[in-house]
């Protein structure tokens, strides 16, 4: 069951991932966009890891994407057809992304055929990522992360402030 | 339902002073600068960062000469040793100068200030980073305020240009660094270095078709290599090194000044960390991956340096042949050769940072006077600059009584001990060819200048004052090798951190 579920999410994800990209419309894009992240959550779900799933969905699925579709709208606002916005792609680009994709599947299927002799992974408790055990790591062993963070994020407002102010 | 306590971890405040005073400093800075009118006190705010700056050396050098080191903290995901605090002071002194060379130019800004002193807060907890998350994120902090700092001058076009340059190629190394972080994780079940470095120790030996657990080994390798391609663009290694050329010539030249050296200082140490406690105990091959990185990296910056027209890309390329030197002498894996490139590095801060003093006060921000041709006949304008100069070019390329020439040797006496003869010879090679690349400038310098050449802007006294120190600095290490020899063997003693007991 729980194999299934994971399987279909990982379709929707790779399916909408590709819509992503594809998608002419940039407003399709967006949504797709939201699509994918709903699935990525579904996959944290079965990790194990609630608190990333609903983080996934809450924050990013909606709060960013909001975010997203809002300056979309806002830029487009101006221009009178969406569907003329898609630029053009490099030269080479579309069959250096297929080499690089068909590595990476390589790759995976290697993965797959040696799963045997793989390590197991570290055990993964039920608990594991409970918002229980989220916030105790990220308030004790990971206290200097969040910190620093919080200094990633202070650079990006002010890096912001500069770069738009009037002149 | 019972909540659990959460016991925050003891961190030892004394340990992290030097990053904590730049943390201040900033904070007042812009705090300050919300009460004063535009243009009015920047050069109050530069003096108040600089003497931040100069705090946060002082606590650096108590804790080097105290009896605190080597410590852990946070955790143990932050390790203090006279590794990291040599770097530091490096990476502060680069720091200092790029406010001195600021402070009287149209880029300077409380959030000039501010941003400095975060990336320099960002690189010296990279050199103390002993855990894979804290590593990223220092990356990140050190970046970020970059790619604005280069964008600081937005009248000009090749200014945004290099930021947007830097950020996008900027962007693509985080995301190699973090797929490979990843892998390691993966591969050793935590994110302290300790334990990265206990799995990879156990990992078979990376052969693909041989016995054990080959996934395992070529997880490892594959993380181990995106790690060092994510780090090679900040060293700026060939192949990763393409957003040099543009981003030296288009940033301000206070900001170049101070991500050439600090930005190499950074991705040095914690290269230098990674093969020290990671990389020797690993059955996994990474002494080739790092010698072609070096090979590569050392051969293209010294050829691509020679037809240079233009100040700032001549030394970006110059750049680049460092680090190459840098990563060749990481391949030996032993603690005399990280000395080694220590001691390198320091030598290269010193030179490095006084010729880009130097061409921020003859160019005095014009575009124009980057280029070599503007050098001709500065002797006879301004003599001492044009001396200053020369003891800079000639000791980046090595001339014995100079600091560059005990750096290099040492870098030679650790390849050729560590029976790294390819490297050596190549490292040789470098140098032969930057005598011509060095020398182009240093002949302009002293034939007789153009009649028609504009008259040079007036130095700032600060300005003036640090290249004389820079100067001073670099005759004095060369006359006297001794003297910062000792700080090295300091660093040579980075025990393995196995040793340490954490808080």
């Amino acid at each position: 069951m729980a194999n299934l579920i994971a399987i279909l999410a990982g379709v929707l994800c790779l399916f909408m991932g590709v819509v992503v990209i594809s998608a002419k419309n940039p407003m399709h894009a967006v949504i797709a966009l939201v699509a994918n992240f709903v699935g990525l959550g579904v996959l944290f779900l079965l990790l194990h890891a609630e608190f990333l799933a609903v983080i996934e969905v809450i924050v990013y699925a909606g709060a960013v994407m909001v975010l997203f579709l809002f300056v979309v709208a806002l830029l487009m606002a101006g221009t009178r057809a969406p569907q003329e916005s898609r630029g053009k792609n490099l030269p080479g680009q579309v069959p250096l992304a297929l080499a690089v994709t068909g590595v990476f599947a390589a790759l995976v299927v290697f993965a797959l055929a040696v799963r045997t002799v793989l390590v197991a992974p570290p055990p993964s408790t039920t608990d594991f990522g409970s918002i229980t055990n989220f916030g105790r790591a990220l308030f004790t062993t990971y206290l200097l992360p969040f910190e620093l963070t919080a200094l990633v994020l202070l650079a990006a407002v002010i890096g912001v402030v500069f770069l738009a102010r009037e002149r | 339902m019972n909540l659990p306590l959460i016991v925050p971890p003891q961190v030892a405040f004394s340990l992290i002073s030097p990053d904590l005073a730049l943390l201040v400093t900033s904070v007042v800075i812009l705090a300050v600068a919300l009460f004063l009118a535009p243009e009015q006190g920047i050069r109050w705010l530069a003096w108040l960062a600089a003497a931040g700056i100069l705090v946060a050396a002082g606590s650096d050098v108590i804790l080097l000469l105290g009896s605190q080191l080597p410590a852990t903290t946070f955790s143990g995901s932050l390790v203090m040793d006279p590794l990291a605090e040599v770097l530091d002071l490096v990476i502060l002194a680069a720091a200092l100068l790029a406010v001195l060379l600021a402070a009287n130019r149209p880029e300077a800004s409380p959030d000039y200030l501010a941003l400095t002193l975060w990336s320099a807060i960002g690189m010296m907890v990279l050199v103390s980073a002993h855990d894979l998350i804290v590593l990223f994120l220092a990356v990140e902090v050190l970046s970020l305020p970059l790619y604005i700092l280069c964008a600081f001058r937005p009248d000009r076009p090749t200014s945004l240009e290099a930021a947007v340059k830097y950020f996008l190629l900027g962007a693509f190394s985080s995301g190699f660094l973090l797929y490979g972080l990843a892998l390691l994780f993966g591969v050793s079940g935590g994110t302290n270095l300790t334990q990265v470095a206990a799995a990879l120790a156990t990992v078979g030996s990376a052969s693909l078709f041989g016995h054990g657990a080959i996934g395992t080994a070529l997880i490892a390798e594959v993380g181990i290599g995106l790690v060092v391609v994510g780090l090679g663009f900040k060293l700026a290694a060939v192949p990763f090194h393409q957003w040099v050329p543009d981003v030296y010539e288009g940033a301000p030249t206070s900001v170049v000044t101070f991500m050439s050296v600090g930005t190499k200082v950074a991705a040095f140490g914690v290269l230098a960390r990674l093969v020290d406690t990671v990389f020797v105990g690993s059955a996994v091959d990474w002494q080739g991956l790092l010698s072609a990185l070096a090979v590569a990296t050392i051969l293209a910056g010294a050829v691509l340096a020679i037809p240079q027209q233009n100040f700032k890309r001549l030394l970006g390329y110059s750049g680049i042949l460092n680090a190459g030197y840098l990563v060749a002498v990481l391949v030996v894996g032993s603690q005399a050769a990280t000395a080694a490139g220590v001691y390198f590095l320091v030598t290269y801060a010193l030179m490095n940072l006084g010729a880009f003093a130097v061409i921020s006060a003859v160019s005095g921000g014009e575009m124009e006077g980057v280029m070599i041709r503007r050098y001709r006949g500065l002797f006879y304008q301004q003599p001492w600059t044009a001396v200053a100069m020369a003891v800079f070019l000639l000791s980046l390329a090595s001339i014995p009584p100079l600091a560059g020439f005990f750096g290099k040797l040492f870098i030679l006496q650790a390849l050729i001990s560590g029976h790294q003869l390819v490297l050596a010879l190549t490292v040789v090679a470098g140098t032969a060819i930057t005598l011509i690349v060095y020398g182009r400038p240093l002949l302009a310098m002293f034939s007789p200048p153009d009649p028609d050449s504009p008259p040079l802007p007036k130095m700032p006294m600060a300005v003036a004052t640090a290249i004389g120190c820079l100067a001073v600095a670099v005759v004095a290490v060369g006359l006297v090798p001794g003297a910062i020899v000792g700080l090295v063997h300091g660093v040579s003693q980075i025990g393995p951190l196995s040793g340490i007991s954490g808080r």
